[in-house]
């Protein structure tokens, strides 16, 4: 994956290139909106990293140059303005996922992967499978190894989200915003619940199990190797 | 503020504006009425003039040119006196009998009235007279009369109009500068009034308030307008200093608490394998920090009406049932029965994701301090006292029913509970979050437990929340 972080701190987006680079990913970072956007609308990225407040050309006019000029790279918001307007004027202006800081460093990368693999229009294939795991979106309906389960709404909309994003980490922030669409963090680890009692209905009584816990980070739907 | 010239401009222009309207209004008067009197005077005196002509036509012409040039003859031995003129004419040389021994050249000889100036011509009476009023008369036998009376009264009353004119526009634009200024003066005299408020309160006493007279004008509705303003803005200012002095207060605390621990580290230079347990530490000391920061900033941002923009109607049904959703498997976890009663189709104008982040802030607190027993969260509309009632009750320990005020002000965390994790900032927020709503925060013992309840207002959030 290759990254561009347009940050003007330079403790933060060095922590950043390092971290990315220990990951395997591909990072470099600019301090200047201005030359931020010259970059990324000449070279391919496979996501870009943009903060907020910026020398020279804030974050979101980066956005809604590189927009206008018809990039479609997704493009990852941080900033220290985390109240849900900020959040709602950072998507609108073109940005595509927003982080607020400070951030853990998992939680960046899981949504960095999300963003980077997120399918560009169309909303994705209409039949989800993993191994012997089978989810129809339109029928609503989830089969493991031919067999029907029944799954609540809820829990449902989590393993839809954890399909779709299947073999990478996703985040309990992650799943809070797009189940529930809560963009705050209560104190209570509840999503943990909610995926105990999934596990209990998808992964119980079936050969391997394929949703695990990612310590520190989140979740992940994957086969075990 | 300095008073210079410019300061005065409304002033001079009002006093301007008065003074030109008086001039306007009193001059087109005026000239209206000389006109119109000048007409009626010569209407009049044409009428006089025609009558005589006839007269001398119907009467004397009748028995002859003779009798005519004997009556008129006569007249003109009379009428020299009385400034009439006479003029019987065969044509513009020969006069038969007249005034004058000649025709004028300016007369015409044809019927019609004429006025004629009479410079260095003789005056029938006197020197005076400057222009004779004249109505020629063409007689069957082609001879012309002339019968005409000078107008020296008719310009003597122009003359005296003029003069009265001039007196009165006169007077009228001096009772206008007076009056003008002193209206001008009274009006700005309150403009003044709240200059000098605002002076005062850029100058430190920002108690001052502009004064309100009985009964009040327009001024004063301005003016309570004005003072309303300095009012909110008083109280934001205050509440805005609130926030800067819990801040101080809150986070100096662990961040000396911080500082100290990496000191004695540093003095006490211990084992390699201590400095992860110092940074394990450190971090979620600062990540406790931050958090209080945020909530702060947040509370702070919600209490000064910043949020305003974002009130949409909010099916609050679903709102509550997805809360419930989400916390029910923790609460069973927790050994608690969380139970929900949810009225259907209960709608409030309201910003969604902070009316969640309240609902849950209360479910998190009974879950936290309940410990036990049941947690029912009620969502209902009261159509008797025009309200929506959402609570949320434990059967905890409760809270003495003393503190009940207490622990809504912001960091106010009970004695025993502050062993366990939490700003303390639950409660303000959800309090901010009501005030926002134009919604009452109640606190009830239930012995045992505690119930929570927000009354939102029907209908408030048409009015935007009611949160000024």
């Amino acid at each position: 994956m290759k990254v561009l972080i347009i940050e003007d701190d330079p403790v933060t987006s060095g922590y950043l290139v390092k971290a990315l680079g220990e990951s395997g990913h591909n990072a470099e970072a600019l301090a200047d909106g201005a030359q931020g956007l010259q970059r990324a609308s000449n070279e391919d990225y496979d996501v870009l990293v943009i903060d907020r407040m910026l020398p020279s050309m804030d974050g979101l006019t980066v956005i809604e140059n590189l927009r206008s000029e018809g990039h479609g790279t997704p493009v990852l918001i941080v900033s220290a303005l985390g109240e849900v307007d900020d959040r709602v004027r950072g998507l609108r202006s073109g940005g595509d996922d927003y982080l607020v800081k400070p951030f853990a460093f998992a939680e960046l990368l899981a949504r960095l992967e999300a963003l980077s693999r997120r399918p560009q229009g169309g909303s994705g294939p209409t039949q989800l499978s993993l191994a012997d795991l089978e989810l129809d979106p339109l029928a609503r309906s989830v089969k493991r190894a031919g067999q029907k389960i029944e799954l609540k709404p809820r829990e449902f909309q989590i393993l839809e989200y954890l399909m779709r994003h299947a073999g990478h980490v996703v985040t309990r922030t992650m799943l809070l915003e797009a189940v529930w669409d809560y963009h705050f963090d209560p104190e209570t680890n509840v999503i943990d619940v909610h995926i105990s009692r999934l596990r209990q209905k998808v992964d119980k009584g079936f050969g391997s199990p394929l949703l695990h816990t990612v310590r520190g980070a989140g979740y992940i739907l994957r086969e075990e190797d | 503020m300095k008073k210079t010239e410019s300061t005065h401009r409304i002033r001079n222009r009002l006093w301007l504006a008065s003074v030109a309207l008086a001039l306007t209004v009193t001059g087109v008067a005026l000239v209206i009425i000389a006109w119109w009197s000048a007409e009626f005077v010569r209407d009049d005196l044409d009428e006089e003039l025609d009558a005589e002509a006839l007269e001398l036509i119907e009467g004397p012409l009748r028995e002859g040119p003779e009798a005519l040039a004997i009556e008129l003859r006569r007249r003109i031995f009379e009428a020299d006196s009385l400034g009439h003129v006479y003029l019987y004419a065969e044509s513009r040389k020969t006069i038969i009998e007249g005034s004058w021994s000649t025709w004028p050249e300016d007369l015409e000889q044809v019927q019609a009235f004429q006025t004629l100036g009479l410079e260095g011509m003789l005056s029938p009476r006197s020197g005076l007279a400057r222009q004779v009023r004249i109505v020629v008369r063409t007689l069957p036998s082609g001879r012309h009369l002339a019968v005409g009376q000078d107008m020296t009264e008719h310009l003597r009353l122009g003359e005296g109009l003029r003069g009265a004119a001039l007196l009165a526009l006169g007077l009228s634009f001096a009772l206008a500068m007076a009056g003008g200024l002193l209206v001008s003066r009274g009006l700005l005299a309150r403009v003044e009034g709240m200059r000098s408020v605002v002076a005062g309160i850029l100058g430190g006493r920002r108690d001052s308030r502009v004064p309100l007279t009985i009964p009040p004008d327009e001024f004063d509705l301005l003016a309570t307008h004005f003072n309303h303003l300095l009012d909110e803005n008083q109280s934001l200012l205050q509440r805005m200093r609130d926030v800067t002095d819990e801040v101080a207060h809150d986070l100096r605390t662990p961040l000396a608490r911080m500082r100290a621990r990496i000191e004695a580290q540093q003095t006490f230079a211990g084992q390699p394998g201590q400095y992860d347990e110092l940074l394990h530490e450190l971090r979620s000391e600062l990540d406790r920090v931050l958090e209080t920061f945020n909530a702060l900033l947040h509370i702070a941002k919600i209490e000064t009406g910043r949020v305003q923009e974002e009130m949409v109607s909010v099916d609050m049904s679903a709102l509550v049932e997805d809360a419930c959703e989400l916390y029910e498997p923790a609460a069973e976890e927790a050994g608690l029965d969380l139970r929900s009663r949810v009225d259907p189709g209960i709608r409030l104008n309201g910003n969604r994701h902070l009316l969640a982040q309240a609902l849950t802030n209360l479910i998190e607190n009974a879950l936290k301090y309940a410990g036990r027993g049941v947690v029912s969260i009620l969502l209902c509309e009261d159509q008797e006292e025009d309200r929506v009632r959402l609570s949320v009750s434990d059967q905890g320990p409760g809270i003495p029913e003393a503190e009940h005020e207490r622990v809504i002000q912001r960091f106010a965390r009970l004695e025993s509970a502050r062993s366990r994790p939490g700003a303390g900032l639950g409660l303000a927020f959800v309090s901010a979050v009501a005030d926002l709503h134009g919604a009452n925060l109640r606190l009830e013992e239930m012995s045992p437990g505690l119930r929570i309840s927000l009354e939102f207002p029907l209908g408030a959030g048409d009015i935007g929340g009611e949160a000024n």
